[in-house]
């Protein structure tokens, strides 16, 4: 069992997500171009998917975590998606998750040799009372592209738990883009595996919190293969009471040589009540590498600040400008098919899914 | 190469130098384990008041519940076998004030090791510790004239029970940690230290650790309060002989600076590569204070040690500064820690490490900025050096940060000997061994500056030795 001794739950209990009530689970939505279906790519729910079937748990297995367990046993409404070899999209595959009480949404993603898909998962719904542990596992086939945004953008109240694990074959690459806007406490495990030589892997996790909300991010990119790159880049703007925890871990196996990784951690502190707790990781096995990491904690630039509250802007627009700015080099990292929905929905959160489905 | 030449017709590796052992006579010897039989034992040896006996049983029952750590090399630390150590071991009747009265068995162990060369020297003060106890002890009489205390812990105890009883114990409490408790049950022996206020204690004062019995644990406990006003730099070493078996050394250091104060602590740590060092050193800066550890780890076979600064009072600064060297087998599990509780608080961590063949170096450590201390600005940088395909290097640091006014920053980096550094290097006319020797003294060379020169020049000939042969 894991308690708050555990290492990736020192900051966060582990009891705020033991499962309360359960509602019978809404259907997962999703949207794809009837080009992208003609060239062979599917959704389908998980149970008729064979080939996910097949993979399911890989990634992710039981072993992981107490939470991942949970959901192996128990998903119910699951989505998969299957890019053919070769198929490359331009327009992103969007899914979204409703979470009702007690919800257990998994995604798992195959992508083919060489094919390249963009995958925007949404998170929404929920509210007081309402525990969700969320689980996708994505393969990369060599030589694929894998986009995978993940937005949590679950009402307040809801207490959310989501691990995600991209694994990239050879000369594979990754792109995971998470934005956290939503949820009241919402803890993610987003990590990438660089199975095989030459794959190449970015991870971006943006974090808007306000009022009480705790956002718990940890990244993972683990090297177990020869000349593999991997890049993160995490920022925080914590305005309220609100509270970042950052935990991120880069491990070069022995036989990853030749590897080269960086990370990036920044947080903006927009009150003097919130919180932000980072350790950023590094494990190292090995003498053939290229290794650096970075954080930072700081308060809002104050002479921007009054330029542009002289120019005419309220604080609050001050604000808003220089979050926006704080964020946008992340988002300069993330590829264009989900970059906009991804500045979209860190300025509005909850309020742009509620805005949408009205 | 001048470094060379300096150091060339010292002794060539550890076993000859440090590595010897002397035979075991010993006045008393306490029965292996550990038992609150063994701490009645002890308090009554030394003659200690009911307060002190007291805390030591409290200590014992902390112990005996903390769980060990679930966190760092837990294979290494499992393998800590606590039955299996002597706690408590006395070699002499009484202390030298002068080197002829020590026994001359400890007297050549201290001779070979170098330490009174090293007072006549540059020192203003010395104390040796040989297994539980402390042997020899001086100080210079200046010293003493201008109010300085500079003795062993049991003295102090004794002599000045009212300092004592003020700090004692309030800067690191029994329960910090599960290695503080043990300490704290079975201490023995370490360094007391008071500097009246606006003293300026210019020379250094040093301690040396000496263990030679096998399956020996040694719990030293030093407590240094500098008063208003007031500077010392405070130094120790220690080595041990190279046993098959394991042996324990488990110190707990409290520093208290108070306003104004500054205290500069230096450690190099050279126990043999069988000995388990798991210390726990924190220092106290009130208002103004400084308090600087500078902390070489070269020997033991596993190092927990995250010298730690409170900065309690505004405008104090905290400053760690360390090497760590791992060979094969070897684990240094090192680090620092800054707690900013006042504003304008300032701290900086600057750590380097070098792993190599199989060696496994970690940074571990933290941050933390207290609600309301405003103004606080820290920074962290950690360089990791690998040598060899096999080498480990971690890097584990904790930031905790709960005010808005504040800059917190930490960089990493890791890498190996570069191949076009060394190419360089061997170009020049260098041997291999020569270029690694090189870069690897131009990497440590922040730390070493920080050293008087004596320990400057010893600490290069140690990385010398860790590195030869390392081509190939």
């Amino acid at each position: 069992m894991v308690d708050r001794s555990t290492h990736l739950w020192r900051y966060t209990s582990p009891d705020l997500f033991e499962a309360g009530d359960v509602a019978p689970a809404s259907a997962p939505t999703f949207h794809l171009s009837p080009s992208a279906a003609a060239r062979g790519v599917r959704v389908l729910p998980l149970h008729e998917c064979r080939e996910a079937q097949d993979v399911l748990g890989r990634a992710v297995p039981a072993e992981h975590g107490p939470f991942e367990a949970r959901n192996l046993a128990g998903w119910s409404r699951g989505l998969a998606v299957r890019v053919p070899r070769g198929v490359v999209l331009d327009e992103p595959v969007r899914l979204v998750h409703p979470a009702t009480a007690g919800a257990l949404p998994r995604t798992v993603v195959l992508a083919g040799e060489g094919a390249e898909v963009a995958i925007l998962e949404r998170h929404v719904g929920g509210g007081p009372g309402v525990v969700v542990i969320a689980v996708a596992e994505l393969f990369a086939a060599p030589g694929a592209r894998i986009t995978h945004a993940l937005a949590a953008d679950w009402e307040p109240g809801t207490r959310a738990h989501l691990t995600s694990r991209l694994v990239l074959d050879r000369d594979a690459s990754g792109h995971t883009a998470l934005v956290a806007a939503g949820g009241d406490v919402v803890k993610v495990d987003a990590g990438t595996v660089l199975a095989g030589p030459g794959a190449h892997s970015e991870i971006v996790s943006l974090v808007r919190a306000d009022g009480t909300r705790h956002v718990d991010v940890h990244t993972l990119h683990e090297h177990r293969a020869g000349r593999t790159r991997s890049n993160v880049i995490a920022k925080a703007a914590l305005a309220g009471r609100s509270r970042s925890v950052y935990t991120g871990l880069i491990r070069i196996d022995p036989g990853a040589r030749g590897a080269e990784a960086y990370q990036e951690n920044r947080n903006l502190m927009l009150s003097d009540t919130a919180r932000a707790d980072t350790i950023p990781e590094l494990e190292i096995l090995n003498d053939e590498v290229q290794c650096t990491h970075g954080a930072t904690v700081s308060p809002v630039d104050a002479a921007a600040r009054f330029y542009l509250e002289s120019r005419g802007l309220s604080p609050r627009q001050a604000e808003q400008v220089l979050v926006d700015g704080f964020h946008a080099d992340a988002l300069e990292h993330v590829p264009s098919p989900v970059r906009a929905d991804l500045v979209r929905l860190l300025a509005a959160g909850p309020a742009l899914a509620r805005q949408e489905a009205a | 190469m001048a470094l060379n030449a300096s150091l060339e017709g010292l002794n060539r590796d550890y076993t000859e130098r440090y590595g010897f052992s002397d035979p075991e006579e010993y006045l008393m010897k306490a029965p292996k384990g550990l038992s609150h039989e063994l701490v009645d034992v002890i308090s009554r040896y030394k003659g200690e008041p009911d307060w002190m006996r007291a805390f030591r049983h409290e200590a014992l029952d902390v112990f005996l519940a903390k769980p060990m750590p679930r966190w760092g090399n837990s294979a290494m630390l499992d393998a800590i076998d606590f039955a299996d150590i002597h706690y408590y071991v006395r070699a002499t009747d009484g202390q030298g004030k002068t080197w002829e009265e020590v026994p001359e068995g400890i007297k050549n162990t201290f001779d070979r090791l170098g330490v009174p060369q090293a007072e006549r020297k540059f020192l203003a003060g010395v104390t040796a510790q040989y297994e539980s106890e402390v042997v020899y002890h001086s100080i210079r009489d200046d010293l003493t004239k201008k109010g300085v205390i500079f003795t062993d812990m049991d003295s102090g105890l004794r002599e000045h029970p009212e300092i004592v009883k003020r700090f004692f114990s309030k800067i690191i409490p029994a329960r910090d940690n599960k290695f503080a408790a043990l300490n704290s049950a079975v201490w023995s022996g370490g360094s007391f230290i008071y500097v009246p206020p606006h003293t300026r204690v210019e020379i250094p004062l040093q301690a040396y650790f000496r263990i030679n019995a096998r399956n020996m644990g040694q719990f030293e406990r030093t407590l240094i309060i500098v008063d208003e006003g007031s500077y010392v730099h405070y130094i120790e070493g220690c080595t041990a002989p190279t046993y098959s078996t394991d042996s324990l050394h488990s110190a707990v250091v409290e520093l208290v600076a108070l306003k104004d104060a500054h205290i500069r602590y230096t450690t190099i740590q050279n126990w043999s590569t069988n000995v388990y060092n798991l210390v726990t050193k924190r220092a106290h800066a009130h208002e103004g204070a400084v308090v600087e550890w500078v902390d070489g780890n070269l020997g033991s076979k596993l190092t927990m040690k995250y010298p730690a600064v409170f900065l309690m009072g505004a405008r104090a600064h905290g400053e760690v500064l360390s090497i760590a060297f791992a060979g094969d087998g070897q684990h240094q599990d090192a680090g620092a820690k800054m707690v900013h509780l006042a504003q304008n608080t300032t701290s900086r961590i600057l750590s380097k490490s070098i792993s190599k063949g199989r060696g496994r170096s970690s940074y571990r450590g933290l941050v933390k900025v207290a609600p309301r201390a405003t103004g606080c600005k820290t920074s962290v940088e950690c360089d990791a050096l690998l040598i060899g395909e096999e080498a480990r290097s971690d890097t584990y640091p904790t930031m905790e940060v709960a005010e808005q006014d504040v800059r917190v920053e930490h960089e990493a980096r890791v890498s190996k000997l570069a191949d076009e550094q060394l190419f360089y290097l061997e170009s020049r006319g260098l041997t291999p061994d020569q270029a690694r020797l090189t870069i690897v003294n131009g990497f440590i060379e922040p730390f070493v500056r920080e050293l008087p020169m004596e320990y400057a020049v010893e600490l290069n000939r140690l990385i010398e030795l860790e590195m030869e042969g390392s081509v190939g």
